[in-house]
């Protein structure tokens, strides 16, 4: 080897010296800004934003002064807030057999002027096991409850919208930043946790229809028949109850663990359910059915849910398929410059391109975009995940109707794109190109104030 | 004591004992159990509580509601005209849904709550229809947005800390305010529309919907009506507003062209959308 060789070897590994600390330091500095996430430059959280994620934003009222104990406490929150107290009162908290009752300064501090909001580390302090379950989700990823409130906020969606609007999106997402989503305050039953409807307040609606799904399935229909009766405070285990609540399969055995089972990971993106690593997950499910139902029957039912999904993805793909041939031959419109960015996406103008499908980021594509784009995103978000969500709970009507949906969306993509054809190419052979947008999609009052309001 | 007057005021007492039962203690020791009519009700309550009375003939009720719609035709129904169910056989849809499916419903639903207690604070581990909306026996509408920010903070704060209510009240209001901008660009566009706006005018019906379904979700709490059935849904409008008149004015372009009229190459959209 020639010393000059060895010389030339040194400039790729100087490079690398360089960028490593370089791409460490503008990682630590892109999250170090007045919001939260990768994009904490960006934005800066609207004021009630502290109530959701208080464990980063929330800020205690200077106006009242002094230390106190829980009796303190009482007294006088007994007159300001009396529902609170009756329901603390009501809580195993403050019956607790051999122990000092767990009372206000325990969970929020004694000063007043230093009072905060307990978040899943407070709680932890003593629900060692349950906080140490709720952690373990992370290794799964995403969908999770603990991963939860970093997703929503890494959203550019979420970066992008004024943030009075999407404080509505944190607080379902705050379920990772506190405990009351579940619990709720301040009795914190577990037998309220466990009832489905305990779920519905985020589990609901078009992209993530739990409630109507269970409760038109088999388990649901017993649960809402005869769950009023039932003796909640029984443990989530074999044989103690007739039917599964939510918690029963997804927390089964009350592990505060929600995502070591996910396994078609809520319709968002084609899996292969035969991975090996799925495989562990799909013997999991097994061993859960299997608590009232033969094993047969367990694995046919998984099994179906393979199949919905295969036909899903065939018809979400053929979709995807027509609008990026429509975006390859410039016959989106608006065209991707011709409508609103990201704000931390401003370098892509050079080079801007429509996002389709779930790994160019569709999922935060839903309001600056166009109409066709938008058709598939509904297409893919909420009649294809009403039908995983429908498939998977057993409720076999919601699966015909969410296909029913998706053949109907694609028909109507199919009608678009064929539009969109015909009058972009007629364009092009008349002008050389096809037309511009102008800023149809630029201007307006919501849109100018997300401009400037960010 | 003649045998007579000892039956006549053991059989007072009889009465007056199925009264107080009926009323729960605070009756009149005359009324009887019912069944009664509007008239009735009326010419007795009309004398005894002329302010609730009138509080009901100024409410939104008077119109389509009698007493008898909430609280039956008979005395000793006030837990009855307390639930829930007193309210949803009228008020179905998207209004009875965004209450449901937030927190406080939920605790309604599977709570097991003393519906004999008076509407207050500190009696109700979760707000049913009524702890809000004719709290305290209120009845007319108590979150009417005409008896200002100060009711409302008051009747949350029997629960919620007073600087939480007064903070997530504002941030309703804010959350309503971004969704009437959306209706006011929606109403732009559509204004852009070649035929019109009326060639539009079921795009916009659906923006309104939405935009009340944003209201419901900021005042009954319900996140999935604040965001799903809300703010993206308005996007979805928003967008399908766009590409009909962006389509409209595109094939406008084109006839045109075939007729030979005008030159080429105009931007489809020039100008801004209008606000209201």
């Amino acid at each position: 080897m020639s010393g000059g060789r060895v010389r030339y070897v040194w400039v790729p590994v100087a490079l690398v010296l360089v960028a490593i600390p370089l791409g460490l330091v503008y990682v630590h500095w892109s999250k170090s800004g007045p919001g939260a996430g990768l994009y904490s430059q960006v934005w800066s959280p609207d004021p009630v934003q502290g109530w959701w994620d208080p464990g980063r934003f929330f800020q205690p009222v200077q106006g009242v002064q002094g230390v106190f104990a829980a009796d303190q406490c009482i007294q006088c929150h007994e007159a300001i807030t009396p529902g609170i107290v009756a329901d603390w009162r009501a809580s195993r908290h403050a019956r607790l057999a051999e122990k000092e009752p767990v009372a206000c300064p325990d969970c929020h501090g004694a000063d007043h002027q230093r009072l905060h909001l307990p978040t899943p580390e407070v709680c932890g302090a003593c629900h060692a096991k349950q906080h140490g379950d709720f952690q373990d989700e992370a290794r799964y990823g995403f969908p999770s409850h603990v991963l939860a409130m970093e997703r929503a906020v890494d959203a550019k969606h979420f970066a992008d919208k004024p943030k009075a609007e999407v404080q509505a999106c944190v607080q379902c997402h705050s379920v990772a930043t506190k405990c009351d989503s579940c619990h709720t305050r301040h009795r914190f039953d577990p037998a309220e946790a466990r009832r489905p409807e305990a779920c519905i307040t985020c589990h609901s609606g078009p992209p993530h229809p739990d409630d109507e799904t269970y409760f038109a399935s088999a388990h649901g229909r017993i649960v809402r028949e005869e769950g009023d009766a039932w003796d909640w405070s029984k443990p989530l285990a074999k044989g103690n109850y007739k039917a599964p609540s939510c918690a029963y399969c997804h927390m089964d055995r009350g592990r505060h663990q929600v995502a070591d089972k996910s396994l078609w990971k809520f319709g968002l993106l084609e899996v292969n359910p035969q991975t090996s690593g799925n495989r562990v997950l799909r013997e999991r499910w097994v061993a859960l059915c299997m608590d009232c139902h033969a094993e047969g029957q367990s694995r046919d039912w998984l099994a179906g849910l393979d199949r919905e999904r295969k036909v899903a993805w065939g018809k979400l793909y053929a979709a995807e398929g027509l609008l990026k041939g429509l975006r390859a031959d410039d016959l989106l419109h608006p065209g991707p410059s011709e409508r609103p960015t990201y704000p931390m996406d401003a370098p892509d103008g050079l080079m801007a391109r429509a996002r389709i499908g779930y790994y160019e980021g569709q999922a935060s594509a839903f309001y600056n975009v166009s109409g066709i784009e938008r058709a598939y995103f509904e297409m893919w978000y909420f009649d294809n995940l009403g039908s995983y969500k429908a498939a998977a709970h057993n409720d076999a009507e919601g699966v015909t109707r969410g296909h029913a949906a998706m053949d109907k969306a694609f028909a109507n993509i199919q009608f678009q794109a064929e539009a969109l054809r015909t009058l972009g190419e007629a364009e092009q052979a008349r002008d050389g190109h096809r037309s511009n947008a102008g800023d149809l999609w630029l201007a307006g009052p919501y849109t100018e104030a997300n401009r400037v309001g960010n | 004591m003649s045998a007579t007057r000892l039956g006549g005021i053991l059989l007072g007492a009889v009465l007056l004992a199925q009264t107080v039962t009926a009323q729960g203690g605070d009756g009149p020791a005359t009324v009887p159990e019912g069944p009664f009519t509007q008239v009735e009700c009326l010419e007795c309550h009309g004398a005894r509580d002329p302010a609730l009375v009138a509080q009901w003939r100024a409410g939104p009720h008077a119109v389509a509601a009698d007493c008898l719609a909430c609280h039956g035709e008979r005395h000793g129904a006030l837990p009855k005209a307390r639930q829930d169910a007193a309210c949803t056989g009228c008020h179905a849809g998207s209004v009875a849904h965004s209450y449901a499916t937030s927190k406080h419903g939920v605790l309604v639903r599977i709570g097991r709550p003393d519906w004999t207690l008076p509407l207050d604070r500190g009696n109700y581990r979760a707000p049913g229809c009524a702890y809000c909306h004719q709290h305290a026996a209120d009845h007319g509408d108590t979150m009417d947005p005409g008896r200002g920010p100060a009711v409302r903070e008051w009747i949350c704060s029997g629960c919620h800390a007073p600087r939480y209510v007064r903070e997530q009240l504002e941030a309703g209001d804010r959350l309503a305010d971004i969704a009437r901008l959306k209706l006011a660009e929606a109403q732009g566009v559509a204004a852009l529309h070649p035929a019109g706006a009326a060639a539009v005018a079921d795009l916009l019906e659906t923006t309104e919907r939405h935009l009340r379904n944003v209201r419901l979700g900021a005042g009954h709490q319900s996140p999935d009506y604040q965001w799903w059935h809300g703010q993206p849904a308005l996007d979805g409008d928003l967008i399908r507003l766009r590409g009909a008149v962006a389509q409209a004015l595109r094939e406008g372009a084109a006839a045109q062209q075939d007729r030979g009229e005008a030159g080429p190459d105009q931007p489809v959209a020039a100008g801004k959308p209008r606000g209201p």
